[in-house]
């Protein structure tokens, strides 16, 4: 029987409720997750519509997919591998929109062409421009790897869990992540300090 | 008790240190070697800033109406899969109505030929000629322009003549 008080309930709680037809309490693990997912969702593909409406597709996913999910208290890394799946085949998707497109005259559209027009007030510094622009310049995986522990605070095995990576890998992917990150800036100050910021590719040193 | 460690080992160890990933023991280690090392401590803040950096990035929150519009979607699935199940049961009916429908229809059983799989022995003498075949007693008509030699397993016009006796005449067919 539900209480009103539903942090009572843990996730696996609320799975076996939703099973049993109480639909309704599906809202309870969408409030739980959605801000994460959002994040993580944002922060790989760096658009914030889009993030919107994939972390949607996520939950309906799970949803879908929910008596798949083996009540065994890891609600959370079942929730981030359908989040990561869908947000690495949407990256490849647009990959693919890229390399098509690019075969087009006068088509220099990026893959990640930010389309945060809503949030103009919010003003991005140099420095916060600077950092975006060499954390989408990361491989896919190193990228994953330092949003799951820098933004989530996941552990290596949580990260592990999710990824079906091993923790040797996470740490290297993490610590390369994390220094391609500062030369990539470090790059960009000095080419900044040059006036020469147009020169966007940076060569791995 | 902390193991005194070198440079290189603790450079090893800096950024699991800084995810907190290090067993209690070495972490420990760690610290002491950072607590006289300049070069190590120097790499440490390097890390440190640039996860600091990451951190200052605005976070994007989930929209007002987020947990709506997902709950609406997720209402929408239900019942589409509510209403996908018995159309299907009545799909499943329809098919099996029909099918009991075929098999018990008489005049949509097709009437076996009658097959004679049997070699015909034709008279020299071009008399009518009984062949017996499973208990039946049949009068065969020779007919030149039917060309019967040699038929095996094909329908032919009988011409049923019960003439009192089985109208065998040693040659059986079979």
């Amino acid at each position: 029987m539900m209480k009103d008080n539903e942090l009572v309930f843990s996730d696996d709680d609320v799975v076996r409720s939703v099973r049993e037809g109480n639909t309704r309490n599906f809202e309870i693990l969408v409030d739980r997750y959605k801000k994460k997912i959002v994040i993580f969702i944002h922060r790989m593909i760096f658009d914030y519509d889009e993030a919107q409406s994939l972390a949607q597709d996520v939950f309906l996913k799970v949803y879908e997919s929910i008596k798949k999910y083996k009540t065994q208290n890891n609600f959370q890394a079942f929730i981030f591998t359908v989040a990561k799946n869908m947000t690495l085949n949407y990256i490849k998707k647009q990959k693919r929109v890229l390399l098509f497109s690019g075969l087009l005259p006068g088509s220099e559209e990026k893959i990640f062409h930010s389309r945060e027009t809503q949030h103009h007030d919010v003003e991005k510094s140099q420095q916060e421009e600077m950092m975006t622009a060499a954390l989408k310049e990361l491989k896919e995986n190193q990228r994953l790897a330092l949003i799951m522990k820098v933004y989530l605070e996941f552990s290596y095995k949580k990260i592990a869990e999710i990824t079906g990576w091993s923790i040797p890998k996470i740490e290297t992917l993490i610590s390369r992540g994390k220094s391609d990150l500062k030369k990539r800036i470090i790059l960009r100050q000095k080419l900044q300090d040059n006036g020469s910021l147009n020169v966007l590719k940076v060569r791995e040193t | 008790m902390t193991n005194i460690l070198k440079c290189n080992d603790v450079q090893r160890y800096l950024n699991r240190y800084q995810d907190n990933e290090l067993e209690p023991q070495l972490r420990l280690d760690v610290e002491s070697h950072l607590q006289y090392c300049q070069q190590c401590s120097a790499q440490l803040l390097q890390l440190e800033e640039v996860t600091a950096s990451l951190l200052q990035l605005p976070q994007q929150e989930p929209a007002m109406n987020f947990t709506a519009r997902v709950m609406a979607d997720v209402n929408k699935k239900k019942s589409s899969q509510w209403f996908a199940f018995p159309s299907l049961l009545y799909s499943l009916v329809f098919i099996i109505f029909c099918l009991l429908g075929f098999m018990l229809n008489p005049y949509i059983r097709p009437q076996a030929a009658p097959v004679i799989p049997t070699e015909i022995m034709i008279a020299s003498n071009n008399t009518p000629m009984v062949s017996t075949i499973a208990g039946y007693s049949d009068i065969l008509t020779q007919s030149r322009d039917l060309n019967l030699m040699g038929i095996q397993d094909k329908t032919l016009e009988m011409v049923y003549n019960r003439t009192g006796s089985n109208g065998n005449n040693g040659n059986n067919g079979e």
